[in-house]
């Protein structure tokens, strides 16, 4: 996250507009074309893994979101704090996408809903990371939350 | 198959009797001689094997097209099947998955909209003086859904590594998460 780093050496927050453009055009959007790539509106054969490999990254990615529950627990920080907001936005992204893929019917119908999502994930992945950098970050969030 | 028994798209049982006539000519052909087709000398049986003019998406939304050109109503489903524990612990699972996810997204929302800063929107809520019975069910109400869907995720990666499919073993791991998040939540509350 080069933009991360290069804000590191200024004290103000960044500005809305510009963590937006970035995070969305950077960090999100990775994931996401990275399983674009291998989705078969790309290829039309029949012998397409795409949706098997899509299957098993979901499954990698719900263990992998198990293990950072008792990392934060233990080892709370900024590390964990951003890798918790890339794992909840992805493993919710393709939850949902399940959901649409379940009950909506028809060909426009279905690009809607998986553009209005895609815009939902991308919002969520942002502020998430906004509230990381600006504000006390997901774990302490949670720790100060539970404290009261 | 698996996710035809277990998933929620027994909203429309038309959908599912046309998976089981596809399933049905796949099994009839495939049981007739018991054989096991992963052995290589049975690849001559896919020799002459045309694939359909028509990929399933096409089916599907054929399908869809025609029944809402015609007005078709809906065969009732949920509303005249008796519900089960793996039924209603399914619908629980996605139904608490699409509730955190909305919560996070909600979070993330406010984190870009709101002025203040998370400190000062705690204090906020700490100066209304809630009370304990409230805070408490508060509590409850985040600790649960998240403690469920943990759980029962546990146990749909365990469906999907091919164990605990035998019926008595859905109820017993299925009252086991139910057992489970109940008391990680009654002890989150403590903490």
């Amino acid at each position: 996250f080069p933009i991360f780093v290069l804000s590191g050496y200024s004290e103000e927050r960044i500005s809305f507009p510009v963590l937006l453009y970035v995070s969305s055009a950077q960090s999100f959007t990775l994931f996401s074309l990275l399983m674009l790539c291998s989705l078969s509106c790309f290829t039309a054969s029949s012998n397409s893994k795409a949706a098997s490999l899509h299957w098993t990254a979901e499954r990698m990615l719900s263990v992998l979101l198990l293990a950072m529950g008792p990392v934060a627990y233990f080892n709370p920080g900024p590390v964990i704090d951003y890798s918790l907001a890339a794992a909840l936005t992805l493993h919710g992204h393709w939850g949902l996408g399940q959901v649409l893929t379940d009950y909506v019917h028809g060909d426009t119908k279905i690009k809607m809903a998986n553009a209005a999502l895609f815009l939902l994930s991308t919002i969520t992945f942002t502020g998430l990371c906004y509230f990381n950098y600006n504000d006390v970050g997901i774990c302490k969030a949670v720790a100060l939350l539970w404290s009261k | 198959m698996v996710l035809l028994v277990y998933s929620e798209v027994n909203q429309d049982s038309n959908l599912n009797l046309f998976c089981f006539f596809c399933f049905f000519f796949v099994f009839r052909t495939l049981g007739r001689q018991s054989v096991c087709l992963a052995k290589p000398q049975y690849s001559v049986l896919y020799r002459h094997v045309a694939p359909m003019g028509s990929t399933a998406k096409e089916e599907m939304n054929k399908f869809w097209d025609k029944n809402s050109r015609l007005n078709r109503p809906m065969s009732p489903h949920i509303t005249i099947y008796k519900w089960s524990v793996p039924m209603m612990m399914s619908i629980t699972h996605r139904g608490t998955g699409v509730g955190l996810s909305g919560a996070i997204s909600a979070f993330a929302v406010a984190a870009l909209v709101l002025p203040g800063s998370y400190p000062y929107y705690l204090d906020l809520i700490h100066s209304l003086s809630i009370g304990p019975f409230l805070t408490g069910l508060a509590k409850f109400g985040i600790a649960f859904p998240v403690s469920y869907h943990t759980y029962n995720g546990i146990r749909h990666l365990g469906w999907d590594m091919g164990k605990g499919f035998k019926i008595p073993e859905v109820y017993r791991t299925g009252y086991t998460v139910i057992g489970l998040s109940v008391i990680t939540s009654i002890a989150l509350l403590m903490i």
